[in-house]
């Protein structure tokens, strides 16, 4: 980007070609400081000198009237650019120039005196926002009148609750002018009777003034807000990753989405037209999706890296690292009284059951959230998953006639890949969906790219197991709850069978003819149920094998009840027989015996998973879980163990 | 339009000060069980002891002024604090505000004002106590007793010249901080308060080359005794401070900015 040595004269922030550094030497910190202090001008760099960048070359301008939304994930820079616009820091190089008045919104009591009446602090609260001192009387009465605290006005604060100082402070913040407003993750636009006064104000702030709005990601941003913006910059570890109009850089016209919605609700853009799965090209990428979360673990594993090889031993370590981000999410999450959504989980159906939902578990177990006020979404009748941890379940298929449902996973299990390390527009559609649905105009997100982002370095091996025991709680499915005479017309006993393709278990010519004839010798001796239908649920490719003398079940399912229905038909099997990482794996939680095959130990995530499986996860069930490696072993063989598991039973 | 402006930024820079000062202000005394006595006790306190150990070794044996020896550094030591203070209060404030200035952005100069509302609070109260003291000793001031109300401005000024320079540094350095009480009784036995010039000695290079003993003494004079042939000397040291003061006010300016992102 060219320098703005031209600036244009509308421009009224303008970061020129900025760093900001910190030195990691608190002797050079001081020194430094106090020369600068004394002289007026930056020191260079010492000798061996370690620093960390916070900010590195960036350059940007926003115009008068202009909103700016700054996207980063933590600590890449977002509020250091803030207080380099309020005057709270100063460029280690480069230029800022700020013109006019500076509002920096927050909540935070700011020269509170517990001895203080309401009044008092209102006065003086004005007076430090800049209000103008002849008017002060008529502007604190006002501000108070709004708030609905004329009556407190001379209770003192050490006696008023510290909701209601922080929402005088923050009215305040709003209410008094000024030509930059910065809101550095502090929007306030929940639906409540404050909630709508500041929206008031924050809406004639966004048709009036310039505006920067600070997020990690877009997905808590209110449409209210977002169709008010100009411009984006995404940052990450402080370089700019992209700045630009918003229209352009999201590469949808979002506003005009909007107004089509407004004109007609029950016209829903298509699925298609939102959601891209490929995330293979990064530029692409962050023109179809909110803010990539996946660059987040990409950020954190390179940082670890970095220190590693730089300090050894002295480094924080990987675990320390995600320990601590997690941490940061979360806190920054769950720190309301709003409903909490979980997901939409539309991903691989087996990280669903053996991470994502134990990891809910620990999560609502470890920050004791009520679980009444938490909805989780997923897909094809998953319901009874997730109605086991005691939440309100709203799948999908509610959210979207069969047409478009179709379309939906047509295009998710086709893509490059659907893992989900970030939020994607068509989730974020979906999740305005659920929300419309289930009345909620304000609610915490946890998203699947959280629990992705976390286990990403166990399952690339960077980390032990040992990790992922940290953060997930395993229990048997004990809570489902059905009608078990539901047979299905099924016989009394039978066998379970479901094939799909992995890594460990590929759709080889060996595998084929092991499997077509291991399902024609079970058919001969057992009652054998198939699971197959042409539904595709995930991306991973089914065996399509003869079904001659197997009990089916494709005419009892479709996109909003298979998994439902695999559920409660595996439930009542003597055996399920399958691969692991389909839904075959999920029978050791209904306490069924299960038996898995794979060919390749050492391919994609088996080892980590099987090792999961066999030593930690089935210490929790009352069944046992088996995994033979056919490689090694003939039909016949197999067939054996399947006999004695059976007979067992 | 300009001017305007300018007046308005200069009203509400000192309405913020007020108000800053007023927050301190009540927080400090509504804790205490006394309340705003204590602001009248305090420098009564701090003098006593002077006094009353002066008066025992005849320090102000031979003063020029020819008044009793509490009258004599009694007005002394109120000046003294009024210049001390001017000193100590912006820091004071500076300190007292830091978690504002590091949050949200607002007028520095607020703060310093802040300070010197604290000067003027006391001063208030020295005023008071030194008639008191005036009265108890049946001394009449001459008419110059309104040059020496007068000479509290160049004696503020000059506390603020050093108060304003070194309140950015404290907020960084705890040294000078740290420095202040031993710097106080170093400072103020190197200018004749409690004690008469001496005529020959080391302390007597010191007073004669201290501009600070004419900040005191001339006010000192022209409230109790009337006009005194180095009375320049006052002009000339107010002239130091005052160019002092000038640089200090660049410095706070241009120091503020940088502090700001250290305060822890």
């Amino acid at each position: 980007m060219d320098n703005y040595k031209k600036a244009d004269p509308g421009d009224v922030i303008i970061f020129d070609n900025v760093s900001k550094f910190y030195s990691l030497d608190i002797k050079i910190t001081k020194r430094r400081t106090l020369h600068s202090i004394f002289f007026g001008k930056k020191r260079g760099w010492e000798e061996d000198e370690r620093v960390r960048y916070v900010l590195r070359n960036l350059t940007f301008s926003v115009k008068e009237g202009e909103k700016l939304l700054v996207l980063g994930p933590s600590e890449s820079g977002k509020s250091t650019i803030a207080k380099l616009i309020c005057g709270l820091a100063y460029p280690t190089e480069g230029k800022v120039t700020v013109k006019g008045k500076v509002r920096y919104v927050t909540s935070t009591p700011v020269a509170s005196n517990p001895l203080m009446t309401l009044n008092e602090y209102s006065h003086l609260l004005a007076m430090v926002c800049g209000a103008d001192a002849r008017h002060l009387s008529e502007l604190c009465n006002g501000i108070l009148n709004d708030c609905e605290l004329t009556d407190m006005k001379d209770t003192k604060i050490y006696d008023l609750p510290g909701r209601i100082l922080k929402e005088l402070v923050y009215y305040t913040m709003l209410y008094i002018d000024a030509d930059i407003y910065i809101f550095d993750n502090t929007l306030r636009l929940d639906r409540s009777r404050f909630g709508d006064l500041c929206w008031n104000k924050i809406e004639k702030i966004l048709k009036e003034r310039t505006v920067v709005i600070l997020k990690k990601d877009i997905q808590h941003l209110d449409e209210r807000v977002i169709k008010y913006l100009d411009k984006v910059l995404i940052i990450e570890e402080g370089k700019t990753v992209s700045f630009g109009p918003y229209a352009k850089i999201f590469g949808l016209n979002y506003r005009t989405n909007m107004n089509e919605k407004k004109e007609d609700i029950g016209k829903q853009p298509s699925y298609s037209v939102y959601h891209n799965g490929n995330i293979s090209d990064r530029d692409e990428q962050q023109r179809q999706t909110s803010y990539p979360v996946y660059l987040v673990i990409n950020r954190i594993l390179r940082e670890y890296k970095k220190t590693n090889s730089k300090t050894g031993e002295q480094a924080p370590s990987l675990e320390e690292l995600l320990h601590v981000n997690l941490r940061k999410e979360l806190e920054e999450i769950l720190d309301t009284s709003k409903t909490i959504v979980l997901g939409p989980y539309i991903s691989d159906v087996g990280v669903e059951f053996t991470y994502w939902i134990p990891f809910l578990r620990w999560l609502i177990h470890t920050y004791k959230l009520d679980s009444r006020r938490i909805i989780a979404i997923s897909r094809c009748g998953a319901r009874l998953w997730y109605e086991d941890l005691g939440v309100e379940y709203l799948d999908i298929s509610d959210l979207m006639d069969d047409s478009e449902l179709a379309e939906y996973f047509r295009t998710i299990t086709t893509g490059w890949n659907m893992k989900q390390f970030y939020l994607t527009v068509g989730e974020k559609e979906i999740l305005k969906r659920a929300a419309q649905k289930a009345k909620i105009h304000d609610y915490s997100l946890i998203h699947p790219a959280l629990m992705w982002n976390l286990f990403l370095p166990v399952w690339k091996r960077f980390l032990p197991l040992d990790f992922i025991y940290n953060y997930t709680a395993y229990e048997p499915f004990n809570h489902l709850c059905w009608n078990k005479k539901d047979t299905f017309g099924l016989p009394e006993n039978y066998i379970v069978v479901k094939f799909s393709f992995f890594p460990y278990f590929p759709q080889t010519r060996e595998n084929l003819s092991f499997l077509d004839e291991l399902i024609r010798i079970l058919a001969r001796n057992f009652n054998v149920v198939s699971l197959h239908t042409d539904i595709l649920v995930d991306r991973h490719k089914e065996f399509n094998y003869d079904a001659n003398g197997l009990y089916e079940i494709r005419d009892k399912v479709n996109y909003k009840n298979i998994l439902e229905i695999q559920t409660k038909i595996m439930s009542n099997a003597a055996l399920c027989l399958g691969v692991l990482g389909n839904i075959i794996s999920f029978a050791p939680y209904l306490n069924v015996k299960t038996l898995s095959i794979y060919s390749n130990r050492e391919a994609g995530t088996l080892p980590v998973t099987l090792t999961l499986y066999e030593s930690y996860i089935s210490r929790f069930f009352k069944s046992t879980y088996s995994a033979l490696d056919i490689s090694k072993m003939g039909v016949s063989d197999v067939v054996d163990v399947i006999e004695k598991c059976y007979i067992a039973d | 339009m300009k001017i305007d402006q300018l007046k308005k930024e200069a009203h509400n820079t000192v309405k913020l000060g007020w108000f800053l000062f007023l927050r301190d202000f009540r927080y400090r005394f509504r804790q205490t069980y006394f309340g705003y006595i204590w602001a009248v006790i305090k420098p009564l306190l701090s003098a006593l002891p002077i006094i009353i150990v002066g008066n025992q070794f005849d320090l102000a044996k031979n003063n020029p002024l020819q008044v009793n020896y509490a009258v004599f550094s009694f007005v002394g030591l109120m000046l003294w604090q009024v210049f001390w203070d001017s000193i100590v209060f912006p820091q004071w404030m500076l300190r007292r505000t830091r978690s504002i200035l590091k949050r949200v952005p607002f007028k520095y100069w607020a703060v310093v004002l802040a300070g010197c509302f604290y000067v003027l609070f006391n001063l208030l109260i020295y005023i008071v106590l030194t008639a008191m003291v005036l009265i108890i000793y049946k001394i009449s001031p001459p008419w110059t007793v309104f040059l020496s109300i007068f000479a509290l401005i160049p004696l503020i000024l000059s506390g603020l010249s050093i108060g304003i320079f070194i309140a950015p540094l404290t907020l960084v350095y705890l040294d000078l901080r740290y420095s202040l009480p031993t710097l106080a009784s170093i400072l103020l036995w190197s200018v004749p308060v409690a004690y008469v010039t001496p005529d020959k000695g080391l302390l007597s290079l010191v007073n004669r080359w201290n501009p600070l003993t004419f900040l005191i003494n001339t006010p000192r004079a022209w409230l109790i005794s009337g006009f005194n042939s180095s009375d320049w000397l006052f002009l000339l040291s107010f002239t130091l401070f005052f160019a002092l003061f000038l640089g200090s006010v660049k410095f706070y300016k241009r120091a503020m900015p940088l502090v700001v992102e250290q305060i822890v």
